[in-house]
């Protein structure tokens, strides 16, 4: 079988790499010759993504939200790897499963400072290198961020502005760098399943959830959204900038 | 541009509206990825075409022929519609015939397109339906009333064909373009008063500073149509660098 290269030689940033959506992201990048820096806050879960990539790679320990702890990330990478060419923001958090009424303030600070200020902050450090090499950046975002959904008060405003984030960072360096987001429906992944409550019986749970997306019927795979990071990171893409791409299998075309 | 070897191997695909532009560079890029596509039009591809397929989108006999010949020879698994027709004015000027043609083509033909490929697609639970809208079908140009008209109405025509298709395991989406380098822009670009101002004025105003090439649409039409695309449906894809963002 012929594996196609879309990436040879190029460097890669994903954010949150150590679970779910960004392990799948940071292995497509790599099957498809990406030197892939995998950063996660937990630094074990990046190291096991790091030794999973058939191309070497690195796992590095950063939290997102962490002023100080993204510059060394960032920096570690330029070291080693001399330049970013793709950034993929995809470190995130559901945050408190709550209504207005009764979300507390730490949790809400929590999931804007990991989903949104992480963002931004990954951006900013990664901004110089990838106008520099004429890069592009992808956020995953959330289709939450597009329609109203109940008890995700702090979640829904951090992808929203995630979305919004994108397209001005797409303005501001338009023709210089891409900058783009995918909007994923329910993806089965470590994250979905934190949501759930305790006693709650996980496969039944998820077949329901499922049905969310009238195609398929089902949870994405965390495979089927790296799928879409792949295409807006590559230069297939090179029209495409201040999108936000769904991946939801319809659910909010209805 | 990035061909991605083999992602079509074996794929028997139909291109409506593709002897040129984006339909042309659409079936370049899917051959290059291991597609047999079928070329439905009205007129020939330059230097011919042993795949092509005459036929009129205004005519629900000529699309559900094309759809049969290729039938004929393989299951069809991907259909992309390219026709489409400019009909610039504003709604105060616009006359019946233009208006009415344009929704025809546009909109019509789209519509006709997707009912005759889910015909035998929906039965196999499988298949792929990308369509070309515009950014006018997604934000408001001035004196283009007809043509934002039809290309919203496709939009919003896949919203909904996507999730009538949906249970039956096809995908419909449609890609967003901005102005792309094609015959159709040419043409458009050799109508106005002064040519040369009029392509310098179009490349300023995009946020990249240029137009697109048909080969970046066909990039994007060539990952919707993708299997790399199994959880996008129901999307209209901008591909307009950053034209609907701001
Ligand atoms: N799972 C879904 O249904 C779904 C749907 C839409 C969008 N998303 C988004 O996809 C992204 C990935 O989600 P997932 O479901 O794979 O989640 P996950 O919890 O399975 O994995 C997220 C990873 O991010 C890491 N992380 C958390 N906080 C961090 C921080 N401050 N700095 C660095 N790393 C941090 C975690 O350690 C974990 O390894 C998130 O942005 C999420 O909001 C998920």
């Amino acid at each position: 079988m012929t594996i196609a290269q879309r990436l040879a030689g190029r460097i890669a940033i994903v954010t949150g790499a150590g679970a779910g959506i960004g392990r799948a992201i940071a292995v497509r990048l790599s099957q498809e010759g990406a030197f892939v820096a995998c950063c996660d806050i937990d630094a074990a879960a990046a190291a096991e993504t790091a030794a999973m990539l058939p191309v070497a790679g690195i796992g590095i320990a950063c939290d997102v939200a962490n002023e100080a702890s993204v510059a060394a990330a960032v920096e570690a990478v330029a070291d080693r790897a001399g330049g970013i060419d793709l950034l993929v923001n995809n470190a995130g958090i559901a945050g408190p499963q709550e209504p207005a009424l009764t979300t507390p303030l730490d949790g809400w600070q929590r999931t804007l400072a990991v989903n949104l200020t992480g963002t931004f902050l990954m951006s900013r450090a990664c901004l110089p290198s990838l106008i520099e090499r004429r890069g592009a950046i992808v956020n995953v975002a959330s289709a939450l961020a597009l329609v109203g959904w109940t008890d995700e008060c702090a979640y829904g405003p951090s992808k929203a502005g995630v979305v919004q984030l994108t397209k001005g960072m797409a303005m501001d360096y338009a023709g210089r760098i891409r900058v783009n987001c995918v909007c994923p429906g329910a993806v089965r992944t470590p994250m979905l399943e934190s949501t759930l409550p305790a006693d709650a019986d996980v496969e039944a749970t998820f077949a329901e959830y499922g049905k969310i997306h009238p195609l398929h019927q089902r949870l994405a795979w965390p495979e089927e959204i790296a799928d879409v990071v792949l295409f807006l990171g590559s230069d297939d893409a090179s029209l495409i900038t201040g999108v936000a791409l769904l991946a939801d299998a319809g659910f909010t075309a209805g | 541009m990035s061909i991605v070897a083999g992602r079509f191997a074996g794929r028997a695909v139909i291109v409506v509206g593709g002897a040129s532009g984006i339909g042309a560079a659409t079936v370049s890029r899917l051959r290059a990825e291991g597609a047999r596509v079928w070329i439905a039009d009205r007129v020939e591809p330059d230097g011919g075409d042993t795949l092509f397929i005459r036929g009129d989108i205004t005519s629900s006999d000529d699309v559900d022929r094309a759809i049969e010949t290729v039938e004929a020879t393989a299951p069809l698994d991907v259909l992309v519609n390219c026709a489409g027709l400019p009909a610039p004015g504003t709604a105060a000027e616009t006359d019946d015939p233009t208006w009415q043609r344009l929704i025809d083509v546009n909109l019509s033909g789209a519509f006709r397109a997707t009912r005759a490929a889910l015909r035998v697609m929906q039965p196999r639970r499988s298949g792929s339906i990308v369509h070309v809208a515009s950014d006018a079908g997604l934000v408001g140009m001035a004196g283009q009333a007809a043509y934002c008209a039809g290309k919203g109405g496709l939009v919003h025509f896949v919203r909904a064909a996507a999730l009538d298709a949906a249970p039956h395991g096809v995908r419909i989406n449609c890609v967003a373009p901005c102005f792309v380098d094609t015959p159709m822009m040419r043409a458009w670009i050799a109508g106005q008063a002064d040519p040369v101002a009029a392509r310098a004025d179009i490349d300023a105003e995009q946020p990249i500073g240029r137009v697109g090439q048909p080969e970046e649409i066909a990039a994007a039409i060539a990952f919707l149509a993708s299997h790399e695309a199994n959880f996008v449906t129901g999307v209209a894809l901008p591909v307009d660098g950053g034209v609907t963002a701001r």
